[in-house]
């Protein structure tokens, strides 16, 4: 071939692969577009705007890092929610994800009605954040919430279970505890995908079923476990409707989670640069804790594909 | 001779007679008769002429509209269509905005502001420091009929700095004192005094009335969420949350220490009104705020605005100014108008103020939330906007006194923050936590960092 068609096959090849790659652009651009207006952009704007005194009635001032040595520092508030989130999050990601897998484990299970209850265990997942939380606070009603009634039943006095402080943070775990619909169903779908013959070998060898779960599903199921723990700590992390809806943060703010506390920042106190900087520490904090949950994990998580 | 009719006698009597007749037909008949004559006259002629002038037409004044925006859903459409009717050029588009805390400073950030906003106390002073409202001192001082001296002083001089002035008050709400004449009756007890009722005479009144084991006592419990209802305890002992200039947190000044300790007291100790472990017993804040309607209480501290509710409540009831300490005061609970420095209709926007702010408009908004007025000449209109109608006594004319003596809620900087601070303390001293001696010399001074921070 002469060095001349070599040169128009190379140029047509190009052409075509701009033209590809062109289209390809085009298609997803609406996304792109919608990334950039409605989160990008507000992403980089709040990193901006973490550096400034903003208070929306008047122009925002530069303030270098001042914001993050405030928070680390002098601004108890943002200490003590730092500590309640932990605290929210270390009891209730371990508790639901055992929860979840104890309930997978029993769905996994021939018994009548399987799709009913898989239904009504499922079915709080889809109830939205802030009905579920106006549900429990009147379930949680002194006198007239269904929980201290069915206690008085009993002969039993009900606490006041969001306006006692010491354990006001307990009662929003055990809300938190009624959406483990999503682990679960992750279990589950972990539970039915487990190679049976793994099963088959161990009852030949004489497992019983504990050890066949501690042996053979737990190993297995490391990833998913790992998977519904990482995201459990995101979100855990961030929980903001329970307590805005069922406390406002109280009383004498047992209550007061980062997310409110950066809420309350952001449109209570109009801190707006101060609030951005919290939602960036929020960030990193996710982040630190995720990538240490990555190198952590490679210590327990089990992926059959490497094995 | 025998008396006969002569001859003689009848000829001359007919003869007289018929000369009677004679002369009285021979006089002149009285005859309407048209007469010509001719007469000169002035005559007046009505013409058509065309004539030509020259004249210099006015152009009609395009009509333009502002934006007014308020938080509470009061129907204006009366005012709009008088105003309109004295101001046709001007068109006046009513907005409720809701969530007015977080709106407002957004729609602030981005200059969308109305052109008239009415607004609450400490956020007009805000807009005000920082530009977001206009200086109202030129529209005031070439307003011949706005006169100062028809506002209560206290309304008048609040929304200044510096000597610029950002808001014109409407109507106001006083707190004042509702008692329970039907259960005051039943115990025994006298009623407040009018003149002279002070905080130990409330304690006295109300323990008499508390009966704990049924759940009846004097006075309602201290919203403890709500930090504001606090600030009047602090003044009826002579204290102050903030300086005047708001520059400093005063609340470490004994005054406020012994008001808000002498309150507290009061809750923690179950036989004047409901304590925390109590009022956890009865279902909890919101149950308690119900429970003077309910008939379970002898007296509650509350805005004029619960008048209704409490009519509704069905019990016959009466109203007594506040109680003090070192002296008379409450908090005075309303909004000013003021003008977006944004607006592009400045002189219209004044125009509507103005006239949203007269006698007449500010008695009409007041009737219908039963308030008074801050105008002096709205509160001398009959009926009283304040009054309604019951069939049993209520001394009314405590209400507009309290206009004369009660101040409105402070003002400072950064106030939600600071707020949060103080009212977290308060918490802790209304829980039994914390003592006010222990906390507030702590707290005093964090907030005076949070609200010197322009």
């Amino acid at each position: 071939m002469s060095a001349t068609t070599n040169l128009i096959g190379r140029t047509t090849t190009r052409r075509k692969r701009l033209r590809e790659a062109l289209t390809a652009y085009a298609f997803i651009s609406p996304w792109i577009i919608g990334f950039v207006l409605f989160m990008g952009g507000p992403i980089l704007a709040s990193f901006i705007l973490s550096s400034f005194r903003w208070k929306l009635i008047a122009p925002p001032r530069f303030i270098g890092f001042n914001h993050y040595i405030k928070m680390f520092t002098t601004d108890e508030l943002f200490q003590l929610s730092i500590g309640v989130t932990f605290k929210y999050v270390l009891v209730s990601v371990p508790l639901a994800q055992v929860l979840a897998l104890s309930l997978a484990l029993l769905l996994n299970q021939r018994i009548r009605l399987l799709g009913f209850w898989r239904i009504v265990f499922y079915l709080p997942a889809v109830v939205s954040g802030v009905a579920g939380s106006v549900l429990w606070s009147w379930m949680y009603h002194n006198q007239l919430g269904i929980i201290n009634n069915l206690l008085l039943l009993v002969g039993i006095q009900g606490p006041n279970w969001l306006f006692d402080k010491e354990i006001v943070l307990g009662s929003l775990i055990v809300k938190s505890l009624w959406n483990v619909g999503v682990p679960m169903i992750i279990y589950l779908a972990g539970l039915q995908g487990m190679p049976q013959e793994l099963y088959e070998a161990a009852e030949i060898d004489g497992a019983g079923e504990w050890v066949e779960f501690w042996k053979i599903s737990l190993p297995m199921l490391s990833p998913v476990i790992f998977f519904n723990v990482i995201m459990g700590f995101i979100s855990g992390l961030q929980t903001f409707a329970e307590p805005y809806v069922m406390t406002g943060g109280g009383p004498d703010n047992a209550t007061l989670f980062l997310g409110l506390h950066l809420y309350q920042s952001a449109f209570h106190y109009l801190k707006m640069g101060y609030a951005s900087a919290m939602a960036w520490v929020m960030f990193l904090l996710i982040l630190t804790l995720t990538l240490v949950q990555f190198k952590l994990g490679s210590r327990w998580v089990y992926y059959e594909a490497e094995a | 001779m025998d008396a006969k009719l002569s001859r003689r006698v009848f000829l001359r009597t007919a003869a007289a007679f018929g000369g009677g007749v004679l002369v009285a037909a021979c006089q002149p008949k009285v005859v309407e008769k048209i007469v010509k004559e001719t007469v000169e006259v002035e005559k007046v002629v009505k013409e058509t002429v065309v004539v030509e002038k020259v004249v210099t037409v006015m152009p009609s004044p395009e009509v333009v509209t502002i934006r007014y925006g308020r938080h509470d859903p009061y129907p204006l459409e009366e005012t709009t269509k008088s105003f309109v009717e004295e101001f046709p050029y001007i068109n006046v588009q009513v907005e409720q905005i809701g969530e007015f805390h977080a709106k407002v400073p957004a729609m602030a950030a981005a200059g969308t502001l109305p052109d008239v906003l009415r607004s609450w106390e400490a956020m007009v002073l805000d807009l005000g420091r920082y530009g977001q409202v206009i200086e109202l001192n030129p529209f005031v001082d070439a307003t011949p009929d706005l006169n100062p001296e028809d506002f209560y002083e206290n309304w008048w001089k609040y929304p200044v700095l510096e000597g610029k002035r950002f808001g014109i008050p409407d109507a106001v709400a006083p707190h004042i004192t509702y008692y329970n004449a039907e259960l005051f009756d039943e115990k025994g007890v006298p009623y407040p005094d009018l003149d002279s009722f002070t905080w130990d005479d409330f304690e006295q009144e109300a323990r008499a009335i508390s009966d704990p084991d049924n759940r009846i006592w004097g006075s309602e419990t201290i919203p403890v969420g709500w930090h504001m209802f606090s600030v009047k305890q602090v003044w009826q002992n002579n204290g102050r949350y903030y300086s005047p200039d708001y520059q400093e947190c005063w609340i470490d000044r004994p005054e406020a220490i012994e008001a808000i300790q002498y309150w507290a007291d009061l809750l923690l100790d179950g036989n004047v009104m409901p304590s925390p472990s109590q009022i956890v017993g009865i279902g909890g804040a919101g149950a308690a705020a119900e429970l003077f309607t309910a008939g379970k209480l002898g007296m509650q501290r509350m805005g004029s605005w619960i008048t209704q509710v409490c009519i509704d409540a069905g019990f016959r009831w009466n109203i007594a100014p506040e109680p003090s300490k070192v002296k008379r005061d409450t908090i005075t609970h309303g909004a000013f108008n003021a003008i977006a420095s944004t607006s592009e209709h400045k002189d219209e926007a004044w125009t509507w103020l103005n006239y949203n702010c007269s006698t007449q408009s500010i008695y009409e908004y007041a009737t219908f939330g039963k308030f008074p007025g801050v105008r002096k000449s709205s509160n001398e209109i009959e009926p009283h906007s304040w009054e309604a109608d019951v069939d049993f006594q209520v001394d009314w004319q405590v209400i507009p006194q309290c206009l004369e003596y009660g101040h409105v809620l402070p003002g400072p900087a950064n106030e939600g923050e600071a707020l949060k601070l103080i009212g977290d303390a308060l918490e802790k001293i209304y829980s039994g936590d914390a003592k006010a001696a222990e906390i507030f010399p702590e707290v005093a001074p964090k907030v005076t960092e949070v609200i010197s921070e322009i």
